[in-house]
C-alpha cells in the first residue's frame, strides 16, 4: 500500500485507456468504415451498394431520372434520388428538386455530352458542368452539400437530406429537405409557471437551437455540433455565449463528449451520467431545464447548455445545488414574494429529507421533546399498535413509494382507481385496522407533500433515497444518528464539485455576493454581477443606476 | 475551472481557516471547559472568558511568525529544516504524539457525553466506532472538503446559538453575577488557567494547516483570524456569561456537561421544551470539525516524519488505534476531570506553545527561511 504512494510512477498515470476489443470491432463496423469509400461514378453500381448496405429496407426510395429517353434496360438512368421515405417533406422534393431537373430544357443534351466523354476518356472527369448545372441552377433549396464518401453519403441520409448522384459524376449532391412528423412547441410538461413564455423545448435539436436564438439575439451565441452515440450518430450541440462562459469549461466539456463511446444516446441523461465529475453520487451535479427562458438566463451568467437531439431536456453545466431551488417564476414576480418560496423551498427540501427520521429519533429517544399534551396524545393513537415507531414509518415509507411508482407508470384512465385503493383504502383502514398510528400516516404524507416542492424533479430523487439511510439512523441511534448521516452527507456534498465548481457554492465556499441569488432573491437591479467563478470573464451584469424616487414634496 | 481543479484538494481561503479556527476553539471545550472555569472562577468566570481573548491572539501570532518564515511547510518540515534531520525527527513526533493523545481524548469526551445524556444504553465502543467512520471519510477526503463543511457548521451553530440564547432570556437572574470581582482581578485570572491548555495551545494544529492557504489569501490571514479569535472570546463569553445568568455558579460547578443541561432548562410556553438535543446535534458538528482536523494534522505530520507522498494510507490504521485507545485512556469521570485540571494544561502548553516558540526564536537566531512547497501530494519523495 504504501509502496504505491511511495513509487515515482503516479496511479493515475497507470491507468491506461481501457477498452474491450469488442468496442474497436463495434467502432470498425459503424461510419469509420465508410470514410474512405469514395462515391463510385457508375450510377447502378453505386445504388446497389446503398442497397446492400442498407439491406435493401424498404423505407429506402430510390427515384431514377432517364433524361436521355434512352428507354433501355431498367436501372439505366441518367439521373438518380435517394432518400428516407418519411424523412423528408415531400413537397419540397417534388417541388424543388425533381421539377426543376425534369423541366430543365438544356440538361438531356449536357447529360449527353457527359455521358460521350466519359466513354472516350474512360476516366473520371474532373470539372463536369452537369454537377454544377444542377446545383447552382436548378436545386431550389438552400442547404445543400457534396457528397464525396459513402460517409457524408449515410450521415446525410439519415440527417433528411435527398440525395442526388449522376450517373458519371464522381459525386453527388445532398440536398436538406428534412421533413416528416415532430411535436411542435408546447407548454413545458415538468416545469409549470403562471406567469412567464409558454414555450419548451422540443425533441428535435433544430427547434431547441432556434429557440434559444429568438432569446438571445447576439452574434456572440456560439454553437458547436458534434455527433455521439456509435450507432445512433446523435446530434449534440453545445451553446455558450463567447466571452463569458469560461473556455476551460467548454474545452473540458468538449473533451469529455468527445471521450464518450457509447454506442446509443437516446436521452440527455446518457450524456449527463457519462460526463459528470463524481460518478457516485446521489445527487444531481448536472442540471435539465425544458424550458428556453430559464436556459438563456442560465446562458447569461457564463454557463454552457447541452442540447441532445431528440428529448426536450437541455442540460447545463457547470450546476450548482442553488441552481436547483431555482424556478424561472422567480424571476418574473415580485422579490419579497420570491424570497419566501425560496425559503420555502429549501425547509421543504429538508422536511422531505428528514420529517420521518426526526419523527422516528424523537417517539423512540427523545420523548421528552413533545410537550406533555401531545404526548398523552400520540401514547394514546400508539396505544394498540403492534410495531415499534420505526417499523411504521418503514412500512408507511414504503407504501408510498409503491403508490408514487404505481401512480405514475400506469395509464391515466386508472389513475382514479388507484387513488382510491391507496389513499382511502389502505390510508384510513391501516389506521383504523390499528396497524400503523395516524400519526405515522400525516408525517408520511406531509414529506411527500414536500418532496414535491422542489422545481427539479431529480433533487426529490437524492431525497427521497437518502430518506430511507436516514429512518435507519434514527431508528439505531436517534438524534445522533442522523447527526452522523447528516455531517456524511455534509461531507459527501462539500466533495462534489461541477466542472471544477463547488457544488455547495455559495454556501460553502461562502460568498457574500453570490449569496443575493440564494435564499434570498433580491431585487434584480442589486443584482449587479454575475456568479462568481462562472462569469469571471465580464463581470458586470446590470449596469443601470436606478433613479431614486422622490417622495411626494409638501 | 478545469477537470484537474479540485483533484488536489489542498488549497483553502482564509475565511476557511478563520472559520476551523474558531469551530476548533468552540470544538469539544464549549461543553466541558465552562464548568472547570467557573469552579475556580465563581460568579466572574465569564471576565476568565474576556481576558483570555489576547492571550489566545498572543499565540496564534507565533503560528502566524512561523508562517510567514515558512509559507508552505507544516511544523514537521520547518523543525527538520530548522534542527536538522534527527533533532528535527523527533520534535515532529512529539507532535505527531500529542495529536494522537488530543484525538483520543476529543473521542472520549464525546463518547462520555453521549453515553451519560443521550444514549445511556447504547454500547460505548458503537458510538466511538460509528463517529470514528464519519471521521475517516471526511478526513480521507481532504482539507478542502473540511474546510467546506465547517463553513456549513459554522453558520449552522451561530444560528442554533442565537436561538438559545433568545430562549434563555426570560431566565437571566441578573443578581447570580453578584459580587461582581469580590476578590479582586486574582479569581478570573485564575480561571484563565484551564482554557489555556484546552483548547487554546492546540490550536497548534494551525502550524499544519496555514501552508494550505491560497498563496492568493496569504494578506487577508491576519485580520480572518484576528476575526476568528474575537467571536471564538465572544461566543464563549456569551456561553460562561449564560451559564451563570441562568443556572448560577454553584449549579454550573456540579453539573459536567453545564451547557447541555442548561438547554434543557429552555421552556416557552410548554411548547418550546427540551430542546437540550439541537445544542448536542451543534455540538456532533463541532467536535466533529475538531476530531477530524486533529486526525489530518496527525496524519499529515506522520506521513510528513516517515517521508510519504501522500497522507492518506495513514488515516484508517490512525483511526483503528484512536477509537479503541479512545475506551481506555481514563478509568471514569473522575479520572478525566483530574487529567484534563492538572495534567493537560502542562502538556499542552509546553507542546502547543513551548516547543513552537523556541523554534521561531532558533529561525529568527539562525536567520532560516525557505519558500519551498511541502505539501501533499508532494512532487519530491521528501521535502
Amino acid at each position: 500500500m504504501f509502496g504505491m504512494y511511495m513509487s515515482k510512477k503516479a496511479g493515475k498515470d497507470q491507468k491506461k485507456e481501457r477498452r474491450s476489443p469488442g468496442a474497436d470491432k463495434h467502432v470498425n463496423e459503424q461510419m469509420k468504415d465508410y470514410e474512405h469509400q469514395p462515391v463510385v461514378p457508375v450510377l447502378t453500381e453505386l445504388l446497389d451498394k446503398i442497397k446492400k448496405e442498407m439491406g435493401e429496407s424498404s423505407d429506402l426510395i430510390i427515384r431514377g431520372l432517364d433524361l436521355t429517353d434512352r428507354q433501355g434496360k431498367d436501372g439505366d438512368k441518367d439521373i438518380a434520388l435517394v432518400y428516407i421515405q418519411g424523412l423528408i417533406e415531400d413537397e419540397r422534393l417534388d417541388k424543388f428538386v425533381i421539377q426543376t431537373i425534369q423541366q430543365d430544357p438544356e440538361l438531356p443534351s449536357q447529360l449527353k455530352q457527359l455521358k460521350e466523354q466519359v466513354r472516350q476518356t474512360n476516366a473520371d472527369s474532373p470539372e463536369e458542368p452537369v454537377l454544377s448545372r444542377i446545383k447552382s441552377h436548378l436545386i431550389a433549396i438552400g442547404l445543400i452539400c457534396e457528397i464525396k464518401t459513402f460517409k457524408d453519403l449515410f450521415e446525410k441520409l439519415f440527417l433528411g437530406y435527398a440525395l442526388v448522384f449522376i450517373e458519371g459524376s464522381p459525386s453527388g449532391i445532398g440536398c436538406n429537405v428534412y421533413g416528416g412528423p415532430k411535436r411542435s412547441v408546447e407548454e413545458p410538461k415538468t416545469e409549470m409557471m403562471i406567469r412567464g413564455p409558454r414555450e419548451g423545448f422540443t425533441e428535435s435539436l433544430r427547434v431547441n437551437t432556434i429557440l434559444l436564438r429568438r432569446k438571445i439575439r447576439s452574434p456572440k451565441l456560439w454553437m458547436e455540433q458534434m455527433k455521439v452515440g456509435e450507432i445512433t450518430q446523435t446530434p449534440v450541440a453545445i451553446m455558450y455565449i463567447k466571452g463569458l462562459a469560461d473556455e476551460s469549461v467548454i474545452e473540458d466539456l468538449k473533451r469529455r463528449i468527445k471521450d464518450i463511446k457509447n454506442d446509443g444516446i437516446l436521452e440527455s441523461s446518457y450524456i449527463e451520467e457519462m460526463i459528470t465529475d463524481q460518478k457516485w453520487t446521489p445527487f444531481p451535479t448536472i442540471i435539465s431545464h425544458e424550458r428556453p427562458d430559464v436556459i438563456a438566463s442560465n446562458l447569461l451568467d457564463g454557463r454552457v447548455a447541452i442540447i441532445v437531439d431528440g428529448t426536450p431536456f437541455v442540460l447545463v453545466v457547470p450546476s450548482t445545488l442553488n441552481m436547483f431551488f431555482q424556478a424561472a417564476e422567480d424571476y418574473y414576480q415580485n422579490y419579497q414574494m420570491a424570497t419566501f418560496l425560496r425559503m420555502l423551498r429549501f425547509s421543504s427540501f429538508f422536511i422531505a429529507l428528514l420529517m420521518p427520521s426526526i419523527y422516528v429519533a424523537i417517539i423512540g429517544y427523545h420523548q421528552e421533546m413533545i410537550p406533555t399534551q401531545l404526548l398523552l396524545k400520540l401514547a394514546a393513537q400508539r396505544e394498540g399498535v403492534p410495531f415499534p415507531a420505526y417499523l411504521e414509518a418503514f412500512i408507511m415509507e414504503l407504501v408510498f413509494e409503491i403508490l408514487r411508482e404505481a401512480v405514475l407508470r400506469m395509464p391515466s384512465t386508472a389513475g382514479s382507481a388507484i387513488s382510491i385503493v391507496g389513499g382511502l383504502v389502505i390510508g384510513q383502514s391501516i389506521v383504523e385496522a390499528g396497524i400503523v398510528s395516524s400519526a405515522v400516516v400525516i408525517v408520511v404524507a406531509f414529506t411527500a407533500i414536500s418532496s414535491f416542492v422542489a422545481p427539479i424533479y431529480s433533487l426529490g430523487i437524492a431525497a427521497r433515497l437518502l430518506r430511507f439511510l436516514l429512518l435507519i439512523a434514527a431508528s439505531t441511534l436517534g438524534f445522533y444518528g442522523i447527526a452522523l448521516v447528516m455531517l456524511l452527507i455534509l461531507l459527501h456534498m462539500s466533495n462534489l464539485t461541477s466542472f471544477g465548481i463547488p457544488y455547495l457554492k455559495p454556501f460553502a465556499p461562502f460568498n457574500w455576493k453570490d449569496f443575493k441569488d440564494t435564499l434570498l432573491r433580491v431585487p434584480l437591479w442589486m443584482m449587479k454581477e454575475r456568479p462568481q467563478q462562472i462569469g469571471d470573464r465580464d463581470q458586470v451584469r446590470d449596469n443601470s443606476a436606478a433613479e431614486p424616487r422622490r417622495e411626494p414634496s409638501q | 475551472m478545469s477537470m484537474r481543479s479540485g483533484y488536489v484538494n489542498n488549497e483553502i481561503t482564509s475565511r476557511q481557516v478563520s472559520k476551523l479556527l474558531y469551530l476548533f476553539s468552540v470544538g469539544s471545550a464549549a461543553l466541558i471547559v465552562p464548568t472547570a472555569t467557573v469552579t475556580i472562577a465563581k460568579q466572574d468566570g465569564w471576565i476568565s472568558m474576556l481576558l483570555i481573548v489576547p492571550v489566545q491572539y498572543a499565540i496564534v501570532l507565533v503560528y502566524l511568525a512561523l508562517m510567514r518564515r515558512f509559507p508552505r511547510m507544516t511544523i514537521a518540515q520547518y523543525a527538520e529544516f530548522i534542527a536538522g534531520r534527527w533533532i528535527g525527527k523527533s520534535i515532529a513526533l512529539t507532535f505527531v504524539f500529542f495529536f494522537f493523545i488530543l484525538s483520543t481524548l476529543v473521542l472520549r469526551n464525546m463518547v462520555d457525553f453521549m453515553s451519560k445524556t443521550v444514549l445511556p444504553q447504547t454500547p460505548t465502543w458503537f458510538i466511538s466506532g460509528t463517529f470514528m467512520i464519519v471521521i475517516l471519510y471526511g478526513v480521507f477526503l481532504g482539507i478542502e472538503t473540511i474546510a467546506r463543511t465547517g463553513e456549513i457548521l459554522y453558520i449552522w451553530s451561530l444560528f442554533v446559538l442565537v436561538i438559545i440564547t433568545l430562549s434563555l432570556m426570560n431566565q437571566v437572574h441578573l443578581e447570580f453575577f453578584e459580587p461582581v470581582l469580590a476578590n479582586g482581578l486574582i479569581t478570573p485570572l485564575k480561571g484563565m488557567y484551564p482554557v489555556l491548555g484546552f483548547p487554546l495551545t492546540e490550536c497548534v494544529f494551525l502550524t499544519a494547516i496555514l501552508p494550505m492557504v491560497k498563496e492568493s489569501e496569504r494578506e487577508k490571514l491576519n485580520r480572518g483570524i484576528f476575526g476568528a479569535v474575537a467571536v471564538t472570546g465572544a461566543i464563549t463569553t456569551l456561553i460562561v456569561f449564560l451559564l451563570i445568568a441562568v443556572m448560577g455558579s454553584g449549579e454550573t460547578t456540579r453539573s459536567p456537561f453545564a451547557v447541555y443541561e442548561m438547554a434543557k432548562l429552555i421552556n416557552i410556553e410548554e411548547i418550546l421544551v427540551r430542546v437540550e438535543i439541537l445544542f448536542a446535534v451543534v455540538w456532533i458538528g463541532t467536535v466533529f470539525v475538531k476530531l477530524s482536523l486533529s486526525v489530518y494534522v496527525l496524519s499529515v505530520l506522520l506521513g510528513q516524519v516517515l517521508g510519504l507522498r501522500a497522507y492518506r494510507p495513514l488515516v484508517f490504521p490512525l483511526c483503528m488505534l484512536i477509537a479503541p485507545l479512545s475506551l481506555i485512556i481514563y478509568r471514569n469521570g473522575v479520572h478525566s476531570t483530574n487529567f484534563a485540571m492538572n495534567v493537560w494544561t502542562v502538556y499542552s502548553v509546553m507542546q502547543g506553545l513551548l516547543v513552537p516558540l523556541l523554534l521561531l526564536l532558533a529561525a529568527l537566531l539562525m536567520r532560516k527561511r525557505s519558500r519551498k512547497d511541502g505539501r501533499f501530494p508532494s512532487k519530491e519523495p521528501n521535502a
